[in-house]
């Protein structure tokens, strides 16, 4: 009697194991290896050895506005760190392993910029430029320092001329990006094997990884380049100067590169990204593949803030009703990245950390 | 034979199951696990520095319905809960003021989980019950230190002091296959087929296994069939020994691949006590060598007894079947989730938006759930109707005392995705949520789950 009932046991057991057929979740079989290669070797690689050739150049005109602080190397050195900050959008997703060892997005990005610190540094003389999670260096400091501390050209020049100080912050709020990005660079080097090999999908697995900084990303640009300032949280009470990139007033682009920039993270550079695994799963929303979703998502929101009229800070304040439907165009994709996609590959949102047991 | 239910004697029946008199033995080993083991837990959360990331880090808690005055206490007072839990829980053990010492762990344990229903887990469920048990049960009156103050050794029991709590266990382990018995866990294997790969790298050179859909389903089934029937060769006493081997192996798997405490501890101690007074008397007899003392108290045969009990078990095999009075799946509702022994069922990954709006002036904001939750508390609030609720009423009160809101309305886009599926609505997004009253009532602005 006991062993019949085994043996119909096993026989279910069996059935269910050999059914081929089923297009249950988490049931793929993608070698996810060629995601990681794809977006670290085809993807990330160019885009730093880029970002830090530009801030090499960055670099040298700073040098040479300190050297000489005149309007032409002002303009110079401004142009080159638009570049900059335009270039930085592409690496801001990949803090995970050495990005989440050093640090890099809160060393490079930490905005906005606590200028009333920052100002008080430059008086005092004496700084910590590296200290962990600072709002007083890295590219939102340049910004203030560039185009923010004073108000005009002249004056700004003025004001380096007169005070070394100024140029003392200047000179170490780059040298302290460049350190920083070099050893990101670096260290990206010896760390790549590790996460090529890293597969499966544990918490701490490289997809689990990717997935999550993916989803970090976006809520930052979410929340922090929209959100936050054009008062959508607050009840409609703006706060302009909490933009990124306010002082040189590039704040609405630097937000379509950051939303451009996790989409090609999303899609990667060539024929293996996210999109193909989640096609390779035959994921779908509602009879849409859910890729497909994601793509189209990222458009309308790009599409939603080019047609925002520039600068973005008057944009908020002018045409609430266009930066509120630009908004949800950007806060619809939440769900489809963050929870329709680690659900059905079955990756858990990790950055949610448990402090207790589970049953 | 024949058998018919004219045939059973039910005074004979309830005589036998509560009246007979029994070893206490079987009693003592249970006594001396589960404090000790409680002890150790209370001592392991102010180890891992749980206290203050429960109660010192959320700014709010949720509450369970009736329990809202419950309140969190200051960082000192809540070590000092801790502490009293896990001094309570060795005196306990060791048998010092029993009765006392179970009554304040029952206290303190309940107060402690009351304060935050964010943290709920069957298994502390489980401890409540079990300690609420043992306020009742004389389990101090062998090997103890209480012997030695009040002189009251005693190694007779009704029976009724050990069957209830094999019952209770029996209800664990039943109630826990029976909620098994549905599609996502038969057939999709879910939530394992999400987990189980997720642990491939624990047990060395099994990962090949984990990654297999078979695999999944074979734990699953297992899973399944071993919650339903476990307490069934348990309680026979030919196949006991061999069953308590599952009990151990089954629960030391799931100790080593899931993140579940010391649930499985407590189950493998306390199914001890389906074993017989003579199993267990023999380790105590090594330890003191003495006569049985066969005097009983009289109040613990009281006839009373038996309708306390009554209740008791009708209480615990009620609960978990009221979700059908709310119909739809209660893996995506969660109304009458709770207390019923549901583990290990659901992956939920949930996003909740909510907004407020004065609807007065047509202002409208959205809320950024992290400056009021924990992380841990928004991922539990997404998915829970009650704290959905709860957290509408948090909202409302902080947007009021920031901004001039003349008629506030709440509203929240909550998408769920369960056990691998892509996410749905789970609620009615256009509800204003400051109007709903939380209850037993059913939550008709819950959406129905759509497969």
């Amino acid at each position: 009697m006991k062993n019949k009932g085994f043996f119909l046991f096993l026989l279910i057991l069996l059935q269910f194991s050999c059914d081929k057929n089923n297009t249950s979740p988490c049931d793929y079989d993608y070698d996810t290896r060629l995601i990681f290669e794809d977006i670290i070797n085809n993807h990330l690689s160019p885009k730093l050895s880029n970002f830090n050739i530009q801030l090499e150049d960055l670099n040298e005109l700073k040098n040479t506005f300190i050297n000489n602080p005149n309007y032409t190397n002002l303009e110079n050195l401004r142009n080159q760190f638009i570049t900059v900050y335009h270039q930085w959008q592409y690496i801001e997703p990949f803090s995970f392993g050495p990005g989440e060892s050093l640090q890099i997005v809160k060393k490079v990005n930490n905005f906005p910029v606590n200028y009333s610190l920052l100002e008080a540094n430059i008086s005092a003389g004496t700084y910590d430029i590296n200290a962990p999670d600072n709002y007083y260096s890295g590219l939102p400091a340049i910004d203030y320092l560039l185009y923010g501390i004073a108000n005009d050209d002249n004056a700004i020049i003025d004001l380096y001329n007169n005070n070394d100080n100024y140029k003392n912050y200047l000179n170490d709020v780059v040298n302290n990006i460049v350190n920083v990005s070099t050893s990101f660079e670096n260290e990206w080097e010896t760390y790549k094997s590790t996460f090529f090999n890293n597969t499966g999908n544990a918490a701490g697995s490289s997809l689990s990884l990717m997935i999550n900084a993916f989803n970090e990303q976006y809520e930052r640009t979410k929340r922090d380049r929209l959100a936050i300032p054009s008062g959508q949280i607050t009840m409609g009470e703006t706060f302009p100067e909490k933009l990124e990139g306010y002082f040189s007033g590039i704040s609405s682009d630097l937000l379509i590169k950051s939303l451009e920039s996790s989409q090609q993270f999303f899609n990667g550079n060539g024929s293996n990204g996210l999109n193909d695994l989640l096609d390779d799963a035959n994921i779908q929303k509602d009879g849409t593949p859910l890729s497909q979703i994601i793509n189209q998502q990222f458009q309308s929101a790009i599409t939603s803030v080019q047609q925002l009229p520039k600068p973005l800070d008057q944009s908020i304040e002018l045409h609430t009703s266009e930066v509120v439907s630009a908004y949800s165009e950007i806060a619809r994709q939440v769900v489809y990245i963050k929870t329709d996609m680690p659900s059905a590959l079955c990756i858990a949102i990790t950055y949610i950390d448990n402090p207790s047991d589970s049953d | 034979m024949q058998l018919s239910f004219k045939n059973i004697n039910f005074d004979e029946l309830i005589k036998k199951f509560l009246y007979q008199e029994k070893d206490i033995y079987p009693l003592i080993t249970f006594r001396i696990t589960f404090g000790l083991l409680m002890c150790i837990a209370a001592l392991r959360t102010m180890w891992n520095g749980w206290i203050e990331k429960l109660y010192v880090e959320p700014q709010y808690f949720f509450k369970f319905y009736g329990f809202e005055w419950v309140q969190v206490l200051s960082l000192e007072n809540m070590y000092l809960l801790y502490i009293i839990i896990a001094i309570s829980a060795f005196f306990v053990a060791i048998g010092f003021f029993y009765r006392i010492s179970i009554f304040l762990f029952f206290l303190s344990f309940t107060y402690v989980e009351l304060i935050d229903a964010t943290n709920y887990l069957n298994h502390y469920y489980l401890v409540i019950l079990l300690s609420f048990l043992m306020i009742f049960i004389p389990a101090h009156q062998y090997f103890s230190i209480d012997n030695y103050i009040f002189k009251n050794k005693k190694t007779i029991i009704p029976a009724w002091c050990i069957h209830i709590i094999i019952a209770q266990l029996c209800m664990v382990y039943f109630f826990a296959g029976f909620a098994k018995l549905h599609s996502d866990w038969l057939f999709n294997a879910m939530p394992l087929a999400i987990w189980l790969p997720e642990k491939s790298n624990i047990i060395p050179f099994t990962s090949f296994l984990f990654e297999q859909k078979w695999f999944a389903f074979f734990f699953s089934w297992c899973g399944a069939f071993y919650d339903l029937t476990i307490w069934v060769f348990l309680l026979i006493k030919k196949t006991r020994p061999i069953a308590y081997i599952f009990v151990i192996i089954f629960h030391l798997m799931t100790w080593a691949l899931f993140n579940i405490g010391y649930f499985p501890l407590i189950m493998i101690t306390s199914t001890l006590i389906f074993f017989s007074s003579n199993w267990h008397q023999k380790m105590y007899y090594y330890f003191i060598n003495n006569k049985k003392i066969e005097i009983v108290s009289p109040f613990l045969f009281n006839k009373n007894i038996q309708y306390f009990i009554g209740i008791y078990l009708m209480i615990q095999i009620l609960l978990p079947f009221r979700h059908l009075i709310y119909g739809g799946n209660v893996l995506w509702h969660e109304q009458g989730y709770r207390f019923s022994w549901r583990v290990m069922l659901v992956e939920k990954n949930a996003k909740a938006t909510f907004y407020i709006e004065d609807e007065s002036s047509g202002q409208k904001s959205e809320v950024l759930n992290s400056k009021y939750l924990t992380d841990f508390q928004e991922k539990q609030m997404s998915i829970q109707a009650d704290f959905i609720l709860q957290f509408a009423q948090i909202i409302a009160k902080d947007y009021q005392s920031k901004y001039n809101i003349k008629k506030p309305k709440v509203t929240a886009d909550v998408y769920v995705a369960l056990n691998g599926r892509t996410s749905k609505k789970l609620i009615d997004s256009n509800i204003n949520l400051l109007d709903l009253k939380d209850g037993f009532k059913k939550k008709d602005w819950i959406l129905k789950f759509q497969d």
